[in-house]
């Protein structure tokens, strides 16, 4: 299956989502590079409207807005895949070995993961990081420690399914070594469920991480963070729209380019 | 004056798959009159299910289907005939009964509504549901259709068909999924309904065998058009089309070329003994106290009715399963099985090449012997850098073979290996099966449902019962003079293939 | 052991987890209870005597123990913030988030309904595909900035804040509708009806989304079905097909989907309470957090946290009832 080939195959959706995911991984990496202005030192003057040397105006100390939303764009993505990535790799390899294993190995595991997915997500979440106090990477911990359940679920429940298959049978049979056996024959089977989940999840995270910011759980004042923007503009709107509707149209965007991405990549793993 | 049932008149139908469109009948000519039976023959791709589906005016609108010609159907034109028209037809016309009895049935709905869902009152279901052979009417109008048998769910499609009183009755390829003995009521059934209620009957089969013992006459469908109708029993002495006589040709070799003995090795490739298993407590064991023997370079095929135990025999046998009594000896560490669905024992996402070569682990000659193994069972050794999804059935199978016999074990254990194949794809498989028999000195142990092909393949003839091996003998000696009454019932069941010589 | 005895001692264990977690994160905080009640200046024997009074020299157990028992006797401890018992607070305020809660799935279910036949009859639309991604992925303090911006602002058709306009109303359940209903006040119905609209639908957007995708999938898989063949090879109306043949059998994913954006729905309602100063549950958190009001917050995740297993509870027996295959086990 060449990439290039799987990417000519997809809707124009689709790819829009796929570029636009790059493009915005690209941009919040190089951020720091790229931003035409110092995101926390004033500029210009207070409440500029959108123009061409301020692409989004300035904020309310004089601030320029695109290069403190770049900058909060950073703040949300970047951890957003961390969290995605880092769970990822915990549940996956719980789920695999839960899932090959079997038997009372499989049993406890899947009462622990059970616990962990009975508890109400954002509320746990919520909870820790008020009571250990904000942060990026209280944030990260937090979120992590209640998404990796759902990727074990997932990576188990696919492995479960591979091991009755007439095709692992024939493997086991023919005597492979059983660790070539686990990454070859059961895994790889594992992540086109996987990777949809996570691509859609992206979305998932990025809102999260835009909410506890709005409820001020975020980091402190003068960090660029999107969702703190907006809830500190909110009496604004009317007067100075920019101010809290473009870093909500950056969640906006990020959200909509990873669950593009990820529809596309389902579409496409489904049809394959 | 009695009008034609179904008259169909220069029927072509193109659909589109992928958006590029592809003809898939043409210029299709057939007639049937009232209460006569029609087997409609044809491998698989060759359109019969198409021409099903056309006669209900339910080709699926994806696939934004063109029909021209001309089908009348109990005095009514199908093609151009609007939703509403073509509703009643399928309520009080044409009727049809599926293939997979399971799938055809709505499975969170009980049997009653679904039933009365299909007109009639409650004693004129009951009524059928009796005509059909169902006697025991409270509890399955009360069921749920996982928790009938194979046999009572097509039972029951065939009576919520009937109880509209069609003109047509479409039965496409209704006992594929069905036991030989299951196979030979159904058929009978259908017969009788014929003969009692004057229904047209168009039976759709891949299986000339199972044509000639229902129909009257037959049509054989070959690459979407009619290339021959005849009588059935004209046809199956004097085919005039190639197409027919490649199909004859490959039934007759089924039935009269069994494969030559192999070289009796000394030594034991498998025995069971005294084996027995249940998988759940306090059930009836699935096999009881089942004794087996298999010597090296023999082959033994174990013929028997779906859960009979035929699958446990060969799971105990590779080892995936240990019995919960008795003794297996092997003379393998590993015997290798062959599959009933070649595309689904490979790993869809590893190359051919790689899951063949993984069974030798990482040896100097890995590649050289995996295009060996390819040359052996007739394929291309390029082949061996494809992915599973690209080879056809027939492909599948022989690179299942090569994975079996690159590191060539002393016993092969067979699942049904060609019970999915159109007949003459299935004699080219049991050949080759029997070439690297030769060549490999292996022992066999060939499971099927087929008594046909288990002649053809087997020196011997296991027949299990209900987890027992009620007889075993040498094949020509089972069917010649079979000893039990259960191999004399599975002999007539079969249908006129044994006995085609 | 009949399913409900079952679930209900699994619920029983898990609110206990749940407890055993809240109670660790008090004592995780970083500043020491008794100094805080005693005062920063307080000698240090005065600060002994109320962490004795407080019992915080107790060993862990039998803290964990008393904490139990307290929590049973549905003392969940005094707000920091309105010196009431968090209790009483959430008593208060719960009715009316349960009210804009239900709402909110009330619409979000039938949107999900319209949303999954839409893409049913359009199934090459990319643009309706492209459109009703747009509209999930959007974050919810923008929908509900712009649909305030909109329908109150600019075009007055819709209140904005609040849940009465200006009338002091309040009726035996708390449930605004159902009492105005039960006091024969159509005025009060209809402007309670009128305050839920924005909320509720800026709340509802994103389950019915996420709702309408699982059902629209699920639905395109069952209708390929060859049962539906079967169904319609008996003549019947197609809509009979879809609904009887088809929507049954598709609804065990988007119930489950459901049961998991009920637990997304918090996050979501402390952000619509504090948009459109909706005095509920979701307000009283924000606040709870702005204040550092650790027993409010603590206290009211309990109880949210017993609200969503119970609903979990709700949704297992829905899907096996949609589906009577599935044997309701522990």
């Amino acid at each position: 299956m060449s990439g290039l080939g799987l990417f000519t195959r997809t809707r124009w959706a689709d790819r829009a989502g796929l570029l636009s995911v790059l493009t915005i991984t690209l941009m919040t990496l190089a951020a720091g590079v790229i931003t035409p202005f110092d995101p926390q030192s004033r500029v210009a003057a207070a409440y500029l409207a959108p123009s061409a040397a301020h692409w989004f105006g300035t904020d309310e100390i004089g601030r320029d807005l695109f290069s403190r939303v770049l900058q909060g764009a950073q703040l949300t993505w970047l951890p957003a895949v961390t969290v995605i990535g880092l769970a990822l790799f915990f549940g996956a390899a719980v789920g695999l070995v839960s899932g090959a294993l079997g038997g009372w190995v499989d049993l406890t595991l899947q009462r622990v993961v059970d616990l962990f997915l009975v508890l109400p997500p954002m509320l746990i979440a919520l909870t820790v990081v008020a009571v250990l106090g904000p942060g990026i990477v209280n944030t990260v911990i937090a979120l992590v420690i209640f998404w990796w359940p759902w990727y074990a679920r997932i990576t188990r429940d696919e492995v479960r399914r591979l091991k009755g298959r007439p095709h692992f049978e024939a493997a086991q049979l023919g005597g492979i070594d059983p660790f070539c056996l686990w990454f070859r024959y059961l895994l790889p089977g594992a992540v086109p469920a996987l990777v949809v989940a996570a691509t859609l999840d992206v979305a998932n995270v990025v809102l999260a991480m835009a909410l506890m910011s709005f409820l001020g759980l975020g980091q402190p004042a003068p960090a660029a963070e999107l969702g703190a923007m907006t809830a500190r503009s909110l009496e604004s709107l009317t007067v100075y729209w920019w101010l809290p509707i473009l870093p909500a149209a950056a969640v906006w965007l990020m959200c909509l380019s990873a669950n593009l991405a990820g529809d596309g990549l389902r579409s496409v793993l489904r049809g394959a | 004056m009695s009008e034609a049932a179904l008259s169909i008149d220069r029927l072509a139908v193109v659909l589109h798959r992928n958006g590029a469109p592809v003809s898939v009948l043409a210029d299709v000519r057939l007639a049937l009159a009232p209460g006569e039976v029609l087997a409609l023959v044809g491998e698989s791709g060759s359109g019969k299910s198409t021409l099903g589906l056309a006669l209900q005016g339910l080709l699926p609108a994806e696939a934004a289907p063109r029909i021209a010609g001309s089908v009348r159907v109990g005095g009514m034109e199908v093609v151009g005939a609007r939703p509403p028209e073509l509703r009643m037809l399928r309520r009080k016309v044409v009727r049809v009964v599926p293939q997979d009895p399971m799938a055809g049935l709505n499975p969170t709905m009980k049997i009653g509504r679904q039933l009365a869902e299909s007109g009639g009152s409650g004693p004129t279901i009951r009524d059928w549901l009796a005509r059909t052979g169902l006697h025991d009417a409270e509890r399955i109008l009360n069921a749920l259709p996982h928790e009938l048998s194979g046999g009572q769910r097509q039972r029951v499609l065939i009576a919520m068909a009937m109880l509209a009183r069609p003109q047509l009755l479409i039965a496409d390829e209704p006992t594929t999924a069905l036991d030989t003995t299951t196979q030979a009521h159904i058929l009978a059934l259908l017969r009788r309904l014929a003969e009692q209620c004057r229904t047209a009957i168009l039976f759709i089969t891949h299986d000339l065998a199972v044509a000639g013992s229902l129909a009257d006459r037959i049509a054989v469908l070959h690459g979407g058009r009619i290339v021959e109708t005849a009588s059935a029993r004209a046809l199956l002495a004097a085919p005039q089309h190639i197409y027919t006589q490649r199909l004859l040709t490959a039934l007759r070799d089924v039935n009269t070329c069994p494969a030559a003995p192999g070289e009796r090795g000394a030594g034991t490739a498998l025995r069971l003994s005294s084996v027995t298993k249940s998988y759940r407590l306090g059930r009836q064991p699935v096999l009881k106290s089942v004794n087996l023997l298999i010597r090296k370079g023999e082959c033994v095929a174990l013929v028997g009715e779906s859960g009979a135990g035929k699958s446990t025999v060969l799971r105990i046998a590779a080892g995936l399963v240990a019995p919960d009594s008795g003794d297996v000896a092997r003379a393998d560490l590993r015997p290798q099985m062959v599959f009933q669905d070649p595309a689904s024992a490979f790993t869809p996402w590893l190359r051919i090449g790689e899951q063949i070569g993984d069974r030798l682990g990482r040896q100097r000659d890995r590649h050289a012997r995996v295009g060996q193994a390819l040359e052996w069972v007739g394929l291309d050794p390029a082949m061996a850098n494809a992915l599973p999804g690209e080879l056809s059935l027939g492909q599948c199978q022989r690179a299942a073979l090569a994975r079996a016999v690159v590191a060539p074990p002393a016993l092969l254990l067979c699942d049904e290996p060609v019970s999915a194949m159109d007949m003459p794809l299935a004699v080219a498989i049991l050949d080759l099966l029997s070439e690297l028999r030769h060549r490999l000195g292996m022992a066999v142990l060939f499971v099927t449902h087929d008594l046909a092909v288990a002649r053809k393949v087997g020196d011997n003839i296991a027949v299990l019962k209900d987890g027992e091996l009620v007889e075993e003998a040498a094949a020509d000696d089972l069917l010649d003079n079979p000893q039990t009454d259960y191999t004399r019932a599975l002999i007539a069941a079969a249908p006129a293939r044994v006995s085609i010589r | 052991m009949p399913y409900i005895v079952r679930r209900v001692i699994g619920l029983v264990i898990v609110l206990l987890a749940m407890t055993f977690i809240v109670f660790c994160l008090e004592s995780l905080v970083p500043t020491d209870p008794a100094r805080a009640m005693a005062g920063v200046s307080a000698p240090i024997s005065t600060v002994e005597m109320v962490r004795q009074q407080l019992g915080l020299d107790q060993p862990l157990p039998t803290r964990y123990g008393r904490f139990l028992l307290r929590l049973i006797q549905g003392d969940l401890g005094m707000s920091v913030r309105t010196r009431q018992p968090v209790l009483n607070d959430i008593m208060r305020y719960l009715p009316a988030s349960l009210e804009l809660c239900a709402f909110a799935l009330l619409g979000g279910a039938l949107l999900a309904l319209c949303l999954a036949m839409l893409q049913g009859w359009f199934p090459n639309a990319a643009s309706l595909r492209f459109a009703i991604t747009a509209a999930g992925s959007a974050p919810i303090f923008l929908t509900g900035l712009l649909s305030a911006y909109l329908f109150w602002f600019v075009l007055g058709w819709l209140p904005g804040s609040g849940r009465l306009t200006g009338r002091s109303f309040a009726g035996p359940t708390g449930f605004n509708v159902l009492d105005g209903l039960l006091a024969g006040r159509a005025d009060i119905v209809v402007d309670a009806i009128a305050h839920l609209v924005l909320p509720g639908l800026t709340l509802a957007l994103p389950i019915a989304v996420a709702i309408g995708r699982s059902l629209a999938g699920a639905l395109h898989d069952v209708m390929r079905q060859p049962y539906i063949r079967t169904a319609r090879g008996k003549g019947l109306a197609e809509g009979r097909v879809v609904l009887c043949h088809g929507l049954r059998n598709a609804a065990s994913a988007p119930l489950a989907m459901a049961g998991l954006q009920v637990g997304l729905l918090f996050g979501n309602l402390l952000i619509v309470e504090q948009t459109f100063a909706w005095p509920g549950i979701g307000l009283y958190m924000v606040q709870a957090f702005a204040s550092s009001d650790l027993p409010a917050i603590l206290g009211a995740s309990l109880v949210l946290g017993a609200i969503y297993l119970a609903i979990g509870i709700v949704i297992e027996i829905a899907q096996s009832l949609a589906d009577p295959r599935i044997t309701l086990r522990a």
